[in-house]
């Protein structure tokens, strides 16, 4: 739970993070667009999101 | 940064101070040219095992340094904070690829392979994935056969972080029937006859991290490289999820953290229309409701680690 929960608010910060950056969050030279692309990988690598929402379920019973 | 006393220590608070001190000195300089290069000096596990980094949570009989879940939290934050994942990553490779080593290995693997590897002389990895493989890891392919004192391993595995530079991939191959329980690990040497990089993939993000397919041709590895016994290798994978598991969530967190910190001064210093970003309140708003996400990630994430710091399961 704790690894979906924080995958998925961490995409949808560095999302927003470009977007207050505007075309500057775009370029190579601001922070905030390698964080984009590097934490593209955490909803992916070590469980996915999904095989992270099986073990969840699983747990509850289902 | 004001302490959260509620899990840190005076002790984490050192810790911390000492991985923020080797990032700014060792890393930060030459990030964003080793993100551009694709690679960093393979120098750099040697300091970061001076360090004491590589051996968090091993016996101090195999060169480690014992500490609790929250320095390894810190530890994880910190790091981090260099501002390349791929960097972070790639450092604590041996993160996944040693634990099946403590968990099965015997007394003589353990100390012929943990320590070094703890002082940042040789990369240790984990080798699970496979081309078309990918979650389903119980269906795994590569096989390993056994003939007289040694096992005939062949196959492929993709997506191994360091791999490129490994000097021991922890291989999970298939030396019995199908599924979870006919799964083994093997201890592969760099140089071992039939093993192979076949490639360094381009990849999205992750740059100065090196990810690499390897493959296995007739490759002969000797019986002592198995770990525990036969098949029952999954135990050995295993082993690695909760804390892997934990470990991401607290990267996410902190890559949020900064990614939160970095639009916040940008939406400060930058003017439009008259008047700085934080002046509107569609900006504020977007603001506060990152900062709460963060927040909230970081403090079921600290739950999280005091409930295996205590021993409890935190499968869910």
């Amino acid at each position: 739970m704790a690894k979906n929960f924080a995958t998925s608010v961490c995409d949808r910060v560095v999302y927003n993070a470009v977007q207050i950056h505007g075309g500057y969050g775009y370029c190579r030279e601001y922070l905030v667009e390698r964080l984009y692309r590097d934490s593209r990988l955490f909803s992916i690598g070590g469980g996915t999101y999904e095989i992270m929402n099986e073990v969840i379920s699983k747990q509850m019973g289902l | 940064m004001k302490m959260d006393r509620t899990y840190f220590s005076e002790s984490h608070q050192i810790m911390r101070t000492q991985v923020r001190r080797f990032v700014a000195r060792e890393i930060a300089p030459h990030v964003d040219q080793w993100e551009q290069e694709k690679t960093f000096p393979r120098d750099l596990y040697k300091k970061a095992g001076d360090a004491g980094f590589l051996g968090m949570g091993y016996p101090e009989a195999y060169g480690g340094t014992p500490c609790d879940i929250f320095h390894e939290v810190v530890y994880a934050e910190e790091i981090i904070r260099c501002g390349s994942v791929g960097l972070a990553s790639s450092l604590g490779c041996g993160s996944i690829g040693l634990p099946p080593v403590l968990a099965l290995g015997s007394p003589e693997q353990k100390e012929r392979f943990i320590p070094p590897v703890v002082r940042g002389e040789k990369i240790a990895v984990l080798g699970v994935t496979e081309p078309g493989g990918g979650s389903d890891v119980a269906n795994l392919r590569t096989r390993a056969v056994r003939r007289d004192d040694q096992y005939v391993v062949n196959g492929t595995k993709t997506f191994i972080t360091s791999g490129t530079r490994a000097d021991l991939v922890t291989t999970a191959v298939r030396t019995g029937g199908p599924g979870s329980r006919g799964i083994s690990l093997l201890l592969i040497e760099k140089g071992t006859p039939g093993f192979a990089v076949s490639r360094n993939i381009e990849k999205m993000g992750w740059h100065a991290s090196d990810t690499a397919e390897l493959s296995f041709m007739d490759c002969q590895v000797p019986v002592e490289n198995l770990l525990g016994e036969e098949n029952q290798g999954f135990k050995g994978i295993m082993v690695n999820f909760e804390k892997e598991r934990l470990y991401l969530a607290v990267e996410a967190h902190t890559v949020a953290e900064m990614a939160l910190e970095a639009a916040t001064r940008y939406a400060r210093e930058r003017e439009a229309f008259g008047r700085p970003l934080t002046g509107f309140q569609v900006t504020r708003h977007k603001l506060a409701e990152m900062a709460t996400g963060v927040e909230a990630a970081k403090r079921f994430n600290y739950s999280v680690a005091g409930m295996i710091g205590q021993g409890q399961k935190a499968l869910k």
